[in-house]
C-alpha cells in the first residue's frame, strides 16, 4: 500500500486542490463572465490518462478514444433524461433516471463492451498506422450515430437539460454550484486515477512496458502479447468513460463534439505535452492545454495556432514532455540541463552515464 | 535416451530459395549440440523454425513427444524452450534489473494475478537477484540495458533466456563480437547452464566449438551434411572439404 500512496498520487491530489485557484480553472469566476474549466480539466485528465495507457505504456496510438468518452456521456444523458426508442419495430421506453451510480454502471458497461469488441477485432489484426486508422474509423461510426440518429441522440444539437444528480446526505441542489461540482469531480477523478496508477505499477504494467520496448522479446519470453494488448485496450476505455460520465453531468448538455476527431486528437496533444512515459503527464497536459486555450483565446482568436506552435516546440525540444524535462532537471541539475538543451554532445555524454530508466512519474 | 527435439522433413522456402531442405534430425536431451556450417547453410533459419519465429513450408517439429509445429512462439516458450538472437534482442530502454525481472515474471503468466504487487509472486525478487549475480550483472542492474557494453548485453540476453529455467536453450551466435575475456566468461556460463539442460548452439569459433560441444551437426545448403562428436567431425572428409578446409586456408 505504501507504494500506492507515494508521490505521483500525492502530487495529483495537491494539484487538484490548487487547481480552483488557477485563473481559468476557478469555479468562482463563473458568475464573473468566465466559464470555469476546472472540471473540464478533470474530465480530460481522465480521458487523456486512459488514452495514454495505450499510447505511452503499450506504445500504440489509438486515434479514436473520443468514442468511449462519447458513449459514456450519451449513455448518461439518455439514462438521466429518459428516451423512447423504436428499434426495428420494437418500441422501448425508458423513464428519466436520477441514480448516478446506475448511470455510471450503464456507461461503463456499454463502453467496456464496445471496447472489448473493438479490441478483439483490432488488436490481433493491426499495429502501427493501421491500428490508428482503424480506431479512427470506428470512432467515426460512433460520431455519425450521434450526429445522424437525431430522434434518439438529438443530432447536431445534442441533448440538453441533463439533471445533475443528488448526493446522499446533501441538499438536492448542492451539485448545482460549480465549485461543489468541481469538488465532487476532483474526488471521483482522483480515485479513478489511483486505479490507473495501480494498474501501471503492477506486474501487468511492467509487461505493457516490455511490449512497448520489444514485442518480439516479450513473445519469446513466453508472454501472450496479444492478450495483454487486448486487456490494455479494454482497460484504457474505462477512464474516458468515467470522464464522459462526469462531463455529461457537468455540462448538463451533450453534443456530437464529444466523440469528434478533434477530441481524439486533443488527448494526443495533451499526453505529449505532459509526457507520455509518466503517470502524471497526461493529467498535467490536460490542465495546461485547457489553461492555454482559456488564456490565449482571450487575447487572440488564433489561439489554436499558438497552441499548435507550443506543441511543435515540445515535440522537437522535449519528446518526453514537461514531466521528462522536469525529470532531466532533477537528474542533471540546472547547469547540465541547460548544456544538454543546447548541445547535442553534452546530451550524448550524459545519456551514456544515464543510470535510471526513462519512465518517470 | 529421451529426445529433446525431433524434426521430420522440415523445409523452409523463401520465394524460390530453399533455406532449409527436408531436414529430419533428432536431438537427444542433455549437453551442448552445436550447429555449424558455412554462411547461408540455413542454421539461423533452422533456429527460427524450431522457436516458431517463422512457420515451416513443410514438415513437422516435435518438442519431446509433442508436435509443436503449429504453436506460437510464446506457447513454445511456456513448454520450456528459450532462445537468444543473432542480433541482440533485449529491452534496451528498460533497466537491467527490469529486463531480468520481466523474464522471471513470465513464468507466472496465467498463473498469478498480475494486478497484485509483484511481492505476491513468491520468490520473484530472490530469483531475479540470483540470476543477476549468475550473469555477473548485479552491479550494473540499475543501468539501462542499451547502455551496457556489447558483451554485457549478450550476457544479459543469455540471462533472459535462462530466467524461465527452460529445458532447451537455443543460442544463436552468443559469442559474436565479444572480446577474448568476454568470450571466456560467456563460454564458462554456457558450460555451467548446459548441466542438466539441452543447449543448441550456432557458433563460428572453432576452438570454442571443439571444447564445448558434445555433438556437432554440420549444415550445408540447407541440409545436414554430418553429425558426430567433435573428433568425428574433425576427421570427416566431407566436412573438411565443405567447411573446415575453407577455414584452414
Amino acid at each position: 500500500m505504501r507504494r500506492v500512496f507515494s508521490s505521483p498520487l500525492l502530487w495529483t491530489a495537491v494539484v487538484f486542490v490548487i487547481l480552483p485557484f488557477v485563473a481559468g480553472a476557478n469555479p468562482l469566476h463563473y458568475s464573473g463572465g468566465f466559464i470555469d474549466i476546472g472540471t473540464t480539466m478533470l474530465c480530460f485528465a481522465l480521458f487523456a490518462s486512459g488514452f495514454n495507457l495505450l499510447f505511452g505504456h503499450v506504445g500504440e496510438l489509438s486515434f479514436g478514444h473520443a468514442m468511449f468518452f462519447a458513449i459514456a456521456a450519451y449513455t448518461t444523458a439518455l439514462y438521466t433524461k429518459g428516451f423512447d426508442l423504436n428499434l426495428f419495430g420494437f418500441p422501448y421506453h425508458h423513464d428519466p433516471g436520477g441514480n448516478m451510480l446506475l448511470a455510471l454502471a450503464w456507461s461503463l458497461g456499454l463502453t467496456l463492451l464496445w471496447g472489448w469488441l473493438l479490441a478483439r477485432i483490432i488488436v490481433p489484426r493491426s499495429s502501427g498506422i493501421y491500428y490508428s486508422m482503424i480506431t479512427l474509423a470506428f470512432a467515426q461510426v460512433i460520431f455519425f450515430i450521434t450526429y445522424k440518429f437525431g430522434d434518439f441522440t438529438g443530432g447536431e444539437d445534442g441533448l440538453q437539460g441533463i439533471a445533475r444528480p443528488q448526493l446522499p446526505g446533501l441538499p438536492a441542489d448542492w451539485l448545482q454550484s460549480s465549485l461543489h461540482f468541481y469538488i465532487f469531480a476532483a474526488i471521483v477523478t482522483f480515485l479513478t486515477l489511483a486505479l490507473l496508477y495501480w494498474i501501471i505499477e503492477s506486474p501487468f504494467g511492467s509487461v505493457l512496458h516490455a511490449i512497448r520496448e520489444n514485442k518480439e522479446r516479450a513473445r519469446f519470453l513466453g508472454y501472450d502479447v496479444n492478450k495483454y494488448r487486448v486487456n490494455a485496450f479494454v482497460l484504457s476505455t474505462l477512464f474516458p468513460a468515467v470522464g464522459g460520465w462526469l462531463w455529461a453531468y457537468y455540462q448538463t448538455s451533450i453534443n456530437p463534439d464529444a466523440g469528434s476527431v478533434a477530441y481524439s486528437g486533443d488527448v494526443v496533444m495533451m499526453s505529449l505535452l505532459g509526457g507520455i512515459y509518466s503517470f502524471f503527464g497526461p493529467v498535467l497536459g490536460a490542465i495546461i492545454y485547457w489553461e492555454m486555450q482559456n488564456g490565449v483565446s482571450q487575447v487572440t482568436k488564433f489561439w489554436e495556432a499558438w497552441i499548435g506552435i507550443v506543441f511543435v516546440v515540445f515535440v522537437l525540444v522535449g519528446p518526453r514532455g514537461i514531466m521528462g524535462l522536469l525529470d532531466d532537471l532533477r537528474r542533471y541539475g540546472i547547469s547540465q540541463f541547460v548544456r544538454r538543451s543546447v548541445s547535442k554532445d553534452a546530451r550524448m555524454e550524459t545519456d551514456l552515464a544515464e543510470e535510471l530508466p526513462p519512465v518517470v512519474h | 535416451m529421451a529426445v529433446a527435439f525431433r524434426t521430420e522433413g522440415l523445409t523452409r522456402r523463401f520465394s524460390g530459395f530453399t533455406a532449409v531442405n527436408n531436414v529430419s534430425i533428432e536431438i537427444p536431451e542433455g549437453g551442448v549440440r552445436t550447429i555449424i556450417g558455412p554462411n547461408g547453410a540455413g542454421k539461423t533459419t533452422f533456429f527460427n523454425l524450431l522457436s516458431g519465429r517463422i512457420p515451416p513450408s513443410a514438415g513437422r517439429i516435435f518438442f519431446g513427444d509433442r508436435d509443436v509445429t503449429d504453436l506460437l512462439p510464446y506457447q513454445r516458450a511456456r513448454l520450456g524452450m528459450a532462445r537468444s538472437f543473432q542480433i541482440t534482442n533485449i529491452f534496451g530502454k528498460l533497466s537491467v534489473e527490469e529486463n531480468v525481472r520481466l523474464a522471471v515474471q513470465a513464468v507466472y503468466d496465467g498463473k498469478a494475478n498480475f494486478f497484485l504487487p509483484s511481492s505476491r509472486m513468491g520468490d520473484l525478487r530472490t530469483k531475479t537477484e540470483a540470476l543477476l549475480h549468475d550473469i555477473g550483472l548485479f552491479d550494473a542492474r540499475a543501468a539501462l540495458a542499451e547502455n551496457l557494453s556489447h558483451g554485457d548485453q549478450r550476457r544479459l540476453e543469455i540471462g533472459l533466456v535462462l530466467a524461465s529455467d527452460p529445458k532447451v536453450l537455443l543460442l544463436d551466435e552468443p559469442l559474436a563480437g565479444m572480446s577474448p575475456t568476454e568470450t571466456h566468461a560467456t563460454v564458462e556460463l554456457i558450460k555451467r547452464v548446459a548441466e542438466g539442460r539441452t543447449v543448441l548452439l550456432v557458433e563460428h569459433d572453432i576452438d570454442v566449438i571443439m571444447s564445448i560441444s558434445r555433438t556437432i551437426t554440420v549444415f550445408q545448403t540447407g541440409a545436414v551434411l554430418a553429425t558426430g562428436t567433435p573428433q568425428e567431425i574433425r576427421g570427416n572428409e566431407a566436412v573438411q572439404r565443405a567447411y573446415l578446409g575453407e577455414l584452414a586456408e
